[in-house]
C-alpha cells in the first residue's frame, strides 16, 4: 500500500545542512498499526510530516497505491489530505471558535456534504471516540484528552485510508493517553484503519503491530510484533 | 468554488459567533469612526457651502441672472425678454428688478444699502424675501412710498455690533432714503425681513415703479437684472443654452457661474478641504483596517496551517477572512450610520453659528456617502484578501510552528 524508498530530508541545504532523514525505506500494508519511535532529533516527526504531505522530501520516492504522492500538484495534495489522510497533531489543534461538532464536520462540508449530513457523520465519529453528548462543547469546555479525541474524530470522520498521529499523547497524562491509544486500537481493529503513530514513550508501542525505531535519521530497527 | 465559499462562510460565521466579542466590537467601533470621518467633515463643508449657495440663489441670483452687457446701464425691452424667457421649457418663473445704491437715514443714524425695485407678485415665485419677514408685511402691487428693510439695515436694539444698522427701526417708522443719483425720498417701513445672512439682510426693497420714478426710466421697459427660476435644480446650463439659442444677447449667468465669481476663493478652500479630508480619511481607513485584519489573520496563522493540514483549501480560508473582514466593514457602516444620524439630528437642532447671524447644519451628500461606503467595503475586501493570501501561501509547517 505505502512504499517509501530512500527518503531524504535535508534542512538548510545551502548553508549548514542538517540531515534530518537520511535515506529511509520501508513498506506499510493496509491495516498496519505502526509506531515510529526514537529519541528527540532522530527524524521521526520529520518523516511523519513528509508521509502526511505536510512537508516535501529533499529526495526519494513515496507512493501510496502506486501513486507518486510527492509529485502531486498542491491542489491535489490538499484533496488527498482531505479524502485519504487523517492527521492528529501533538497539540490538540482544534479550531478554537468551533464546537466539537463544528470541528469534526468541517472536512465533510469541504467534501461537499450538506451541513445536516456532515453533522450526522460528525456525531457518529464523536461517538466512536467516546464523546457522545459533548457535541456542542467548545475547546475551553473540554479536557486535554477530550480535545485530542475531538482531533481524532476529525481525522477519521472522512473515513481516510491512513491515519497519521504525531505524538498524540505528548500533552496528556498516562490515564488519558491510554484512553486515546485505546481509541486508536479500536479504529485499527474495527475499521481496519492504517495508523502510523510517532511517539517517544516506550509503553505506547504495545498498542502497535509494528515498531520502526529511528536513530540519527536512519532506521535502527523495524520489528513486527507476533500476535 | 461553491464548496470553498460554503466552507469559508462556515469558518467565518463560527469565528464571529464564538470568537472574541471584544475584538469584534472594537473592530466595528473603529470602522464606524472611520466611516464617520469619511462622511462627516464633507457633510459639514457641504452644509457650510449650502448656506452660501442658498443665500445667493434664494435672494440675489435666482437660478439664472440676466444682466445688461458692459457699457449698457439697463436691459432694454425687459418685458419682451421676460416673455421670451418664460416660454422656455424648464423655466418656472422670471422677474425683472431695478437696483440702486442709497443711504438710508433715521434720526442721526445712517446705513449704506442696495435698494431693489421689485414686482411683489412675481418676486414671490423667485426669492424668499416674503417668507422671512421678521415683522410687518411684504410689499404689495399697490405699495408706494413704502419700503421693506433687511434686518442688518433696520438694526436690532441691543444686538451685536454688525446688526446695529439704523439702531432698531420698527414697522411704521418713516426713514429717509438718499439715492446715489441725489434723489431723496421718505418711506414708511412696511416690514423687516431676516434671511439670516449679510447677502440678504443688507438690502432694502421698494416697488419696481417706485424705483423707475427715482431713476427716471418710467415707462421705458428697462431693468437692471432679470432673475430666472428653473423648476429643477441642475438644468440651468441647458436653459442658458436655450436662451442663447433664442437670441438673448444680454449677459447670462447660471447661479453656479455667479457663485464661482463671488465665492471663488471660498469654494476652492471648501473643495480643497473636502478632497484632503477624503484622502486622509481613505489613508486612515486603509491603514487601520488593513493593520487590524492583518494582525488578526497573522494571529490565526497556526489555525490556518491546521486547516490546510486537514485538507481545507486555501480558497476557503481566504474566503473566510474576506467574509469576516466585510462583516466588520458592514457592522462599522451600520454603527457609523446610526452615530451619524444622531449627529445630524443633533446639529439640525443645534446648528453651528458663524458670522454672528449665519448658522448651518451638516448636509450629507449622497455621492460622498456612497463613495465612503464602497471605499470601506472594497478596502475591507482587500484587507481580508491580502493577509489571508500571504498566510495561506506559507508552507503548512511554517504556519503551524512558525518555522
Amino acid at each position: 500500500m505505502m512504499k517509501v524508498k530512500n527518503l531524504i530530508k535535508v534542512y538548510n541545504p545551502e548553508t549548514i545542512p542538517v540531515h534530518a532523514v537520511n535515506g529511509i525505506s520501508f513498506e506499510i500494508e493496509k491495516g498496519d498499526f505502526v509506531a515510529i519511535i526514537g529519541a528527540s532529533g532522530s527524524g521521526k516527526s520529520t518523516l511523519l510530516h513528509m508521509l502526511g504531505l505536510l512537508d516535501l522530501p529533499t529526495k526519494g520516492e513515496y507512493t501510496i497505491n502506486n501513486l507518486n504522492i510527492v509529485k502531486l500538484p498542491e491542489e491535489e495534495k490538499t484533496l488527498y489530505r482531505l479524502l485519504q489522510i487523517g492527521y492528529v497533531f501533538q497539540e490538540y489543534a482544534l479550531v478554537e471558535e468551533m464546537t466539537a461538532l463544528g470541528n469534526v464536520s468541517i472536512p465533510l462540508i469541504m467534501q461537499g456534504k450538506s451541513k445536516k449530513e456532515a453533522e450526522k457523520l460528525a456525531k457518529e465519529a464523536l461517538d466512536i471516540v467516546g464523546l457522545r453528548g459533548m457535541y456542542n462543547r467548545t475547546e475551553d469546555q473540554l479536557s486535554g484528552g477530550e480535545r485530542q479525541r475531538v482531533a481524532i474524530a476529525r481525522a477519521i470522520v472522512a473515513k481516510p485510508k491512513i491515519l497519521f498521529a504525531d505524538e498524540p499523547c505528548a500533552n496528556l497524562d498516562s490515564k488519558t493517553s491510554e484512553q486515546v491509544l485505546e481509541v486508536f486500537k479500536k479504529l485499527n481493529h474495527e475499521l481496519k484503519l492504517t495508523i502510523i503513530m510517532v511517539t517517544h514513550e516506550e509503553w505506547h508501542i504495545k498498542y502497535a503491530d509494528r515498531v520502526i525505531k529511528l536513530r540519527d535519521g536512519v532506521i535502527e530497527y523495524d520489528k513486527r510484533k507476533n500476535h | 468554488m461553491w464548496k470553498d465559499v460554503k466552507v469559508g462562510f462556515v469558518l467565518a460565521s463560527n469565528t464571529l459567533k464564538r470568537g472574541n466579542k471584544k475584538t469584534t466590537i472594537f473592530t466595528i467601533i473603529v470602522l464606524a469612526l472611520i466611516f464617520i470621518n469619511f462622511v462627516f467633515l464633507p457633510a459639514m463643508i457641504n452644509g457650510m457651502q449650502g448656506i452660501f449657495i442658498n443665500t445667493m440663489t434664494d435672494y440675489v441670483y435666482g437660478s439664472i441672472t440676466i444682466e445688461p452687457l458692459e457699457d449698457h446701464p439697463y436691459i432694454t425691452s425687459a418685458d419682451t425678454l421676460l416673455k421670451k424667457i418664460t416660454s422656455v421649457t424648464g423655466v418656472l418663473a422670471a422677474t425683472k428688478r431695478l437696483g440702486a445704491g442709497a443711504t438710508i437715514t433715521y434720526k442721526e443714524k445712517y446705513v449704506g444699502s442696495n435698494i431693489y425695485g421689485i414686482i411683489p407678485g412675481e418676486e414671490s415665485q423667485i426669492s424668499k424675501f416674503q417668507e422671512v419677514m421678521r415683522e410687518g408685511d411684504f410689499l404689495t402691487e399697490m405699495s408706494r412710498d413704502e419700503i421693506v428693510l433687511g434686518n442688518y439695515v433696520s438694526g436690532e436694539e441691543g444686538g451685536p455690533e454688525l446688526l446695529k444698522g439704523l439702531g432698531g427701526v420698527t414697522t411704521g417708522t418713516i426713514v429717509n432714503v438718499t439715492y446715489n443719483n441725489g434723489v431723496t425720498k421718505q418711506y414708511k417701513v412696511k416690514g423687516i425681513f431676516k434671511g439670516g445672512s449679510e447677502v440678504s439682510d443688507t438690502v432694502a426693497l421698494v416697488h419696481f415703479k417706485e424705483l423707475e420714478d427715482i431713476l427716471g426710466v418710467q415707462g421705458q421697459d428697462k431693468a437692471s437684472t432679470i432673475i430666472v427660476k428653473t423648476n429643477i435644480i441642475g438644468i440651468e446650463p441647458e436653459v442658458k443654452e436655450e436662451l442663447i439659442y433664442l437670441g438673448v444677447k444680454e449677459k447670462i449667468d447660471t447661479w453656479q457661474e455667479k457663485i464661482k465669481d463671488v465665492l471663488k476663493d471660498a469654494m476652492q478652500i471648501f473643495s480643497l478641504l473636502t478632497i484632503s479630508s477624503r484622502v486622509v480619511g481613505m489613508i486612515i481607513a486603509v491603514f487601520v483596517l488593513f493593520m487590524m485584519i492583518y494582525i488578526n489573520t497573522v494571529n490565526k496563522r497556526k489555525q490556518i496551517g491546521i486547516l490546510k493540514a486537514i485538507g481545507i483549501t486555501e480558497q476557503s480560508i481566504i474566503y473566510s477572512r474576506i467574509f469576516m473582514s466585510v462583516f466588520y466593514a458592514i457592522g462599522g457602516i451600520i454603527l457609523g450610520s446610526i452615530i451619524l444620524l444622531f449627529l445630524l439630528l443633533y446639529f439640525k437642532e443645534n446648528p453651528i453659528h458663524f458670522y454672528e447671524t449665519m448658522s448651518f447644519s451638516p448636509v450629507l451628500e449622497p455621492n460622498i456617502t456612497i463613495q465612503a461606503l464602497l471605499s470601506l467595503l472594497i478596502t475591507s475586501f482587500f484587507a481580508g484578501l491580502i493577509p489571508a493570501w500571504l498566510v495561506t501561501r506559507e508552507p503548512i509547517l511554517k504556519s503551524i510552528w512558525g518555522r
